[in-house]
């Protein structure tokens, strides 16, 4: 049978060479990886030379939508980009909405491969079959959404495009991806490697149909689906918040993250809410391509630095560039969060690298003249001042670019205690010392020190806070379940939010595809996707393993001063146990690295090997 | 129990993830009650944590924990927002 979902070719860009070619999209290729985040993982496996360094024209970018991505699956818009990361040296991906990855199936490909570095600033221009390298000389040092909008105006704006700021221009290390004005790819800092090739913009438009196995069957189902979702309760109370729904809840239960995670409880935290957003700041709804519950919240808001529009806040730019630097007002962090979008830096990085900079500098780690003006928390001046010198690379922004690790290294004096990070990626926004199930899940992401594999707090509080129990499975679990929606191209927000089962993607997928795969055998690709990742970083980064798993010394040795958490910390004993149960139960080594037999079975006896030749002992 | 004159019905539905975590994981019980009995009551001789929740709703409006139900209330349990 023909497979549905797939264009059956991918799309190698040279910007070195100014050349394109395309390549089919193997067999092996869709039945071990699917698609998406699986793509990618595979694609950089193969591609990025051992050793290469991330900011280098050797690294690959590989922009994959996933075979649901398109077609009339709910929320089926999303799309995955991933390139060996500069923030961590290893394995990195993110993951962005809008109505960038449609477009990409519809000009033809499942995934696009870029490599090389063009001599000037470049659009890279897909039109269907024809491929352009325009001049972006002008568009270079342009903010994200500006840029975006210039290229709109030129292109026609039915072309769909991505696009980076001065933050990926100057190689900052959480560089983002920015699209429709307000979507990001945020993390790891794909941006900055699209400023290291001197990729300013990829613009995509497509006018074919995407191939769809049955579609009388997938249509009725994708309707059903529709009409499943606007009928579920949540459906009323989750769409007009969005993610700023949960920031009361966050602080009720003592993991917001506050003054650089100094604690967890913000007492201002019902002045940067979800009421006080859609009451104060909220113009409209904003959705991404085919979404029945549009969590995007287009904004204005004033303050005495004028007035900005943008989308959002969400949830987690509330938590890093609110509540972690303290803001106190939803105007405010809507400021902050439009400054940080227009410059091109992840939001959640950016919040933690303007914390960790306040409060060196109140430790007197980091001095006046070091950075040029007094900082402090819950200052509008001080925050913005921050993320413009961290975007050009000024003065102390050039080594705040680097991220909390690196700048942690060089600033010494115990602040490597308060550089909030794991493997060198800045935590999101959940503080995790009285909920072990999420911070197992935080320092075992294949990524650095994200919640979107596994988010399990709730899971902690039905099964007590204190308890070590369980704790690893059930992270394992969620790692295999939220990052196949990425591995499918769609959202997976109808699922955790407003809680539509599961079953509809398994039911779906073999009607699109052809494919004859259960959830379970969906799962097994995941898992198997999961152990790749985990050996990409392996492979890149010497002497990898479990040391790069603790989270920062604050977490398992200052206890909350304050708030419900008040007391608590994981000590390190306890995030040892974690993880050895942890590695145990993924078949990996004590040392956190998959073992030659989990890896042969999941068909990955060629990463084995070259684990073999680096001298893992597996 | 049903048919006690002295209790009241009361549906408590959990929309979103944290329905996995109530009595028979179903996310859906139907319960008697003896009034009056804080919503916050209810769940805890369930062995049901508050905090799996955000909020509550009531004929489409928010209620506190401290709601004490009325007889055939149907109050549905909100699941915190996980985000992406
Ligand atoms: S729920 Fe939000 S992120 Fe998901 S598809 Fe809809 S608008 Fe996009």
């Amino acid at each position: 049978m023909k497979l549905g979902g797939y264009m059956g070719k991918i799309l190698e860009v040279d910007l070195t060479a100014k050349k394109s070619r395309t390549f089919p999209t193997g067999e092996d290729l869709i039945r071990d990886y699917v698609g998406g985040r699986g793509f990618v993982a595979k694609l950089l496996w193969d591609l990025v030379p051992r050793g290469a360094d991330p900011l280098s024209p050797e690294n690959v970018v590989v922009i994959a939508p996933g075979p649901l991505t398109g077609v009339f699956v709910p929320a089926s818009g999303k799309v995955h980009m991933g390139a060996k990361s500069p923030a961590t040296g290893g394995y990195g991906d993110s993951n962005m909405g809008g109505h960038f990855s449609p477009e990409i199936k519809y000009a033809g490909y499942d995934a696009l491969v870029v490599r090389g570095k063009a001599e000037k600033p470049v659009v890279l221009v897909i039109d269907d079959d024809k491929v352009s390298f325009e001049d972006a000389g002008d568009l270079w040092g342009k903010g994200a959404i500006t840029a975006e909008k210039i290229l709109k105006d030129r292109l026609g704006e039915d072309f769909q495009i991505a696009v980076i700021g001065p933050a990926g221009e100057n190689l900052v290390k959480f560089a983002c991806i920015s699209h429709d004005f307000g979507r990001q790819a945020g993390r790891t800092g794909v941006g900055a490697v699209w400023g290291s090739k001197n990729l300013k913009a990829v613009a995509v438009r497509g006018s074919r149909t995407i191939p769809v196995a049955q579609p009388k069957e997938a249509f009725s189902k994708a309707k059903e689906m529709y009409k499943t979702c606007f009928h579920k309760p949540g459906f009323k109370t989750w769409t007009p918040y969005g993610t700023a729904e949960v920031v009361d809840w966050v602080n009720k239960v003592g993991a917001f993250p506050t003054k650089n995670f100094s604690t967890t409880y913000f007492e201002r935290h019902n002045r940067i809410n979800g009421q006080s957003l859609k009451e104060r700041i909220l113009i409209t709804d904003k959705g991404c391509f085919g979404c029945p519950t549009p969590c995007g919240k287009y904004s204005r808001a004033q303050t005495r630095l004028g007035e900005v529009l943008v989308e959002g806040p969400e949830y987690e730019t509330i938590a890093l560039l609110g509540g972690n630097v303290a803001l106190g007002e939803i105007e405010e962090v809507a400021y902050a969060n439009r400054v940080a979008d227009e410059l091109g830096l992840d939001t959640i990085s950016a919040g933690n690298v303007a914390a960790f900079a306040i409060e060196c500098f109140e430790k007197g780690l980091l001095s006046r003249e070091q950075i040029g003006r007094n900082l402090s928390w819950g200052d509008l001046e001080s925050v913005v001042y921050l993320l413009e010198k961290m975007a050009r690379r000024e003065g102390i922004g050039d080594l705040l670019a680097e991220g909390v690790k690196v700048a942690s290294e060089k600033i010494g004096g115990g602040s490597e205690r308060f550089a909030i990070h794991v493997k060198g990626l800045e935590w999101s926004g959940y503080e995790a010392r009285w909920a072990p199930a999420m911070m197992i899940s935080y320092i075992t992401c294949d990524v650095g020190a994200h919640h979107n594999r596994s988010w399990a707090i709730t899971f902690d509080v039905a099964k007590g806070r204190d308890s070590l129990e369980g704790k690893a499975d059930k992270a394992i679990e969620l790692q295999h379940i939220r990052p196949l929606f990425d591995v499918l191209g769609l959202c997976r927000l109808q699922w955790v939010e407003i809680g539509f089962e599961l079953e509809n993607y398994a039911e779906i997928f073999p009607m699109v595809t052809g494919l004859g795969y259960s959830w379970e055998d969906l799962i097994k690709v995941s898992e198997r996707i999961w152990n790749l990742t985990r050996a990409f970083s392996a492979r890149e980064i010497p002497g990898f393993g479990r040391s790069f798993d603790y989270p920062p010394a604050r977490f398992m040795e200052e206890p909350v001063p304050d708030g419900p958490a008040k007391g608590k910390f994981l000590a390190r004993e306890s995030v040892d146990r974690l993880l050895d149960d942890y590695y145990a139960k993924r078949g990996w080594t004590k040392e956190g690295i998959p073992t030659r037999s989990k890896l042969s079975e999941l068909g990955l006896d060629f990463v084995a090997e070259e684990l073999e030749k680096d001298g893992y002992s597996i | 129990m049903k048919g006690d004159p002295a209790k009241i019905r009361v549906t408590l539905s959990a929309m979103g993830h944290s329905a996995q975590y109530f009595p028979g994981g179903s996310g859906k019980v139907e319960i008697y009650v003896t009034p009056p009995r804080t919503l916050e009551g209810i769940l805890e001789d369930l062995c049901v944590a508050k905090d799996l929740f955000m909020f509550a709703l009531v004929e489409d409006k928010k209620v506190g924990f401290d709601y004490v139900p009325r007889d055939g209330d149907e109050v549905v349990l909100v699941s915190p927002v996980m985000g992406g």
